[in-house]
């Protein structure tokens, strides 16, 4: 086993996300530790040829396990650094550098020659051109600034341990000690480090997973020598771009986090596939889709089916007790495409899920194997099985994941009108907003879940993929006294304040695909479980 | 605790410490829950508040902290504790300066020297002034500033020491992009904890929970200020009693929470930037001798080689003062309050202390210094230095502005006089 132990100094980690300059990156992507030991590696004058082959055993292993705390990201502000491009003497540098090369070629004629090229006052006198405000901003307190972020992020210990479940050969071990105890910093040049091996890894916190979001780079065979080169342009003075290979990560479960709690809501999946890969139902036909997949499904149960699997009370009344649920699923979250990729059937309990699961045997049985669901003006879809899909979207996993924030991926349904959300009265509106929001927790409450701690109401999407509430249909439902009512369609993000296991489903139209929430993971809030 | 002396300091240096950190704990002057100003940055246009803030988790409670002094800042602040010791002779070093004492007009500049200069031995000012006679980068001090680089530092260690330490990178010089570039060594900053920002984050949930009756927010007495917490500081009205808050066209009752979040933004006062309490401060400043011991010399300062032998601890001896120096800055700062903005002034609530880093996971050794040993300790490093073969210049660094420079920006201040007269 290899484990490096890297110690942040100053307890905050500086780095900007690859992915977005204005994001902190959490936990420290295992490649920045690898260029760091290479330049531990180039700043010393004989360089170690130990080291280095240290260094390209390192590059061949597989990306490695990480244990890292949670850690909590200041607000990216913007701070405004001076610049250094000013001036109102003309730019000299090929005069410096003759006066280098007469320096070193020496005697009286050379000298005449240096003594020459340093009459300046040609260049230091007169004004000319120049402008009295370059000459102002030369000066200290009126230099002009540039805008530069720093994100950074502080993590609850300090300590970030890389592990590799490998066999170490010997005397990599140490010559990599030897690299690790001149690595300073990890990240921006503020991100002071101590680094080192350990025999003590920790438990590990995150994992390579394929289903991981969170990208972190590693290196491949060749990173050393591609670096190696590299060097050789940019001096480390050049702006450049590294070479690198994005990783998947996936937090793993901690054990000493307090068990999270699941929302009250059917979490029997079986997933189907719908459309193909050219041609995918748009996330706004939502409700379209499941409804014909329920009827779909309802038209091939028995007629004593229970009232779990047909939703509906002996005397047609909607059923008040856990009953299946038909959700599409849309790919949104990283460069989510805002499409339905399959549809899933959540049934409360084995025997209800059994009951259902015949009726799709007899669904598919009947379509001569070319089941589709009819949705009306949203087209007919052909649907199949999922079971051995890889997209992301399709596993159950991804829903049924743990996190403390959640968002909408498809708006929910609010259970009571809030009034006008786009009232022009502002005290009406915020009133309406204020009732929205109480009406998520609302939601919340009534699927088991504890109030959130924060809560954001939009009709604006908040992830990559969703659609805004406005360009959905309208849901009607059967309201309380018997009378049709539509219900008002939003947007939520909501936090707790402890992990929360999905999946979570929310609002008035649940049981239909609508409020169907996805996992946020900000990385420095680590779900750890 | 040990007092650290030339030897300790120098063994760490060689390779025995990674780094020498410090964590003081301030209040605010007026005593913790006092309002203090942190930075303001900028933040886009629907951010309740212009502060680098973040929610920490500190032994499972949730803390919200606010960046009062940022890296950029605190290395600001240790050069200027530098050049007071400087200018009143308590510390002997190189400083290069540009001097506007002699410019007609222009002599309230006085000196600029690179611990003023934003971009240190490399910023434009020195560039665009003189020194022996000729521009500085054509002049030998700067074609040796020029053409240090990590690999060989002699030249910016002789003339500038603190362009090391604070970090360096010459992108606008001779070499062009090309121009070295030196990691700062030392850094610092300073975080505010549990501050209670006025302005609600986010959503309508309060995720400070300030809870209606728990916050009582008063008009304070200077407009600019915006609220208080604090009775003592509210307006009072025509009886007397303190005034609570009130914006007109904000939700909730006056002196709620929620009256500071909503309504039009007074012409005199900034919504966003009007101050947090804080329970106290905390300062961390690391000084990281990995990041020196990256510092090579295997020439001096006149590019002659240094005997092999005696190379590398000559080498150690360099670093030594540069991290001589480095505490120097730590020590001295301590001397000043910690008067970081208008209405930012913090105090330390304790003297300051030293912990030797070690890469072997074992205790920080405590270790302390005051003001003249320090200063004992930085004039020891540098005579040490100079023994070895690598001396600070002696000489003096004063550059003059070009002409061309101080005419124009007399000119400039002509114009303005005219255009306000």
């Amino acid at each position: 086993m290899l484990a490096i132990e890297v110690t942040f100094l100053t307890g905050r980690f500086v780095a900007t996300n690859p992915s977005d300059r204005n994001a902190a990156e959490w936990p420290p992507a295992p490649a920045r530790l690898f260029s760091a030991m290479v330049a531990a590696w180039a700043s010393e004058e004989a360089r170690d040829t130990d080291e280095a082959d240290a260094l390209r055993w390192l590059e061949q292993q597989p990306a490695p396990a990480i244990a890292a705390s949670m850690a909590s990201e200041r607000r990216v502000v913007t701070h405004y650094v001076p610049v250094n491009d000013v001036a109102v003497v003309r730019s000299h540098g090929d005069k410096a550098l003759q006066i280098e090369e007469l320096l070193r070629a020496a005697g009286p004629k050379a000298a005449m020659k240096v003594a020459k090229l340093r009459e300046v006052s040609r260049l230091v006198t007169p004004v000319g051109a120049t402008s009295t405000q370059s000459a102002v901003e030369l000066l200290p307190e009126q230099r002009p600034r540039q805008p530069r972020t720093y994100p950074s992020v502080t993590p609850i210990d300090p300590v970030v341990t890389y592990i590799w479940d490998v066999d170490l050969p010997e005397g990599i071990a140490t010559a990599l000690d030897r690299l690790l105890g001149r690595v300073h910093r990890v990240g921006h040049s503020s991100s002071m480090v101590s680094a080192r091996l350990t025999g003590r890894p920790g438990t590990a916190t995150w994992m390579p997973a394929a289903d991981g979001e969170t990208r972190l780079r590693w290196v491949r065979a060749g990173q050393f020598d591609a670096l190696e080169r590299l060097y050789l342009e940019h001096q480390a003075s050049r702006p450049r771009s590294l070479p690198s290979s994005a990783v998947r990560y996936r937090p793993v479960c901690g054990l000493d986090h307090s068990p999270a709690v699941s929302a009250d809501v059917p979490a029997r999946w079986t997933v189907l596939e719908v459309g193909t890969s050219q041609r995918r139902p748009s996330i706004l036909q939502v409700a379209a889709l499941t409804q014909a997949f329920r009827n779909a499904l309802l038209a091939n149960l028995p007629p004593d089916a229970p009232e779990s699997a047909t939703g509906h009370a002996p005397d047609g009344t909607p059923s008040r007790s856990p009953h299946a649920g038909f959700l599409a699923l849309p790919w949104v979250g990283e460069h989510g495409a805002g499409t339905v990729l399959g549809l899933a059937l959540a049934a409360p309990d084995r025997s209800t899920e059994d009951v259902l699961l015949d009726a799709m045997a007899r669904w598919f049985a009947a379509s001569a194997g070319r089941p589709e669901v009819v949705a009306g003006r949203a087209g007919r879809w052909g649907v199949r099985s999922a079971s051995q899909a890889t997209a992301l979207t399709l596993r159950p996993e991804r829903w049924a994941a743990t996190a403390t924030t959640w968002v909408t991926a498809v708006p929910l349904a609010l259970p009571r009108h809030p009034g006008d959300l786009r009232a022009s009265d502002p005290t009406m509106r915020a009133r309406a907003w204020d009732r929205a929001e109480a009406g998520v927790i609302e939601c919340c409450r009534h699927i088991g879940l504890p109030d959130p701690v924060q809560v954001t109401v939009d009709r604006q999407p908040m992830v990559v993929g969703a659609r805004p509430a406005s360009q959905y249909p309208a849901l009607r439902q059967t309201g309380r006294d018997g009378r049709p009512v539509a219900r008002v369609l939003v947007h939520a993000q909501v936090k707790f304040a402890a992990p929360v296991r999905g999946p979570v489903i929310l609002g008035a139209g649940r049981f239909l695909g609508l409020g169907l929430m996805v996992p946020l993971y900000d990385n420095w809030e680590g779900e750890h479980g | 605790m040990n007092s650290l002396d030339l030897q300790t300091l120098s063994e760490a240096v060689a390779g025995g410490a990674v780094a020498i950190r410090s964590r003081l704990r301030l209040h605010p002057a007026g005593g913790p829950g006092d309002k203090v100003m942190p930075a303001t940055y900028g933040v886009e246009d629907r951010a309740p508040h212009k502060y680098a803030d973040e929610d920490r988790i500190v032994g499972g409670e949730r803390r919200k902290t606010v960046l009062l002094s940022s890296v950029a800042a605190g290395a600001n602040q240790l050069e200027l504790a530098l050049r007071e010791a400087w200018e009143s002779g308590d510390l002997a070093l190189p400083i290069l300066a540009v001097d506007f004492s002699n410019a007609d007009g222009l002599e309230d500049l006085d000196r600029i020297t690179v611990l003023d200069a934003p971009h240190r031995a490399a910023d434009a000012i020195l560039r665009d002034s003189l020194l022996d006679g000729t521009l500085f980068r054509l002049s030998d001090v700067g074609l040796a500033v020029t053409n240090s680089r990590p690999g060989s530092a002699a030249g910016l260690f002789h003339y500038s020491p603190t362009s090391l330490l604070f970090g360096m990178w010459d992108s606008t010089g001779p070499k062009g992009g090309l121009g070295a570039k030196f990691e700062r060594a030392i850094t610092s900053e300073i975080v505010g904890l549990d501050a209670e920002i006025g302005v609600r984050v986010g959503s309508r949930i309060d995720p400070l929970a300030i809870e209606k009756k728990s916050a009582v927010l008063y008009e304070h007495v200077d407009p600019a200020q915006g609220w208080t917490l604090d009775e003592a500081e509210a307006a009072k009205d025509e009886k007397g009693k303190p005034k609570l808050y009130e914006r007109s066209g904000g939700e909730g009752e006056k002196g709620t929470p929620s009256k500071a979040n909503h309504g039009n933004i007074a012409p005199t006062i900034d919504r966003r930037a009007g101050g947090v309490t804080i329970s106290e401060a905390v300062e961390i400043t690391v000084l990281s001798l990995a990041a020196l011991r990256k510092l090579r010399f295997p020439v001096d300062h006149t590019g002659a080689p240094l005997p092999a032998e005696a190379r590398r601890d000559a080498e150690t001896a360099a670093r030594t003062a540069l991290a001589a120096l480095g505490l120097a800055a730590m020590v001295l700062r301590h001397e000043f309050d910690y008067d970081l903005r208008s209405r930012c002034l913090l105090v330390p609530v304790e003297p300051r202390r030293f912990e030797l880093l070690r890469r072997d996971g074992s205790e920080p050794e405590q270790i302390s210094i005051d003001r003249n040993g320090v200063i004992e300790l930085v004039r020891q490093a540098s005579e040490a230095s100079a023994r070895a073969g690598l001396p600070w210049a002696t000489r003096d660094l004063t550059l003059t502005p070009a002409p061309k420079l101080v005419e124009l920006v007399r000119l400039s201040r002509d114009r303005l006089a005219r255009l306000e007269s």
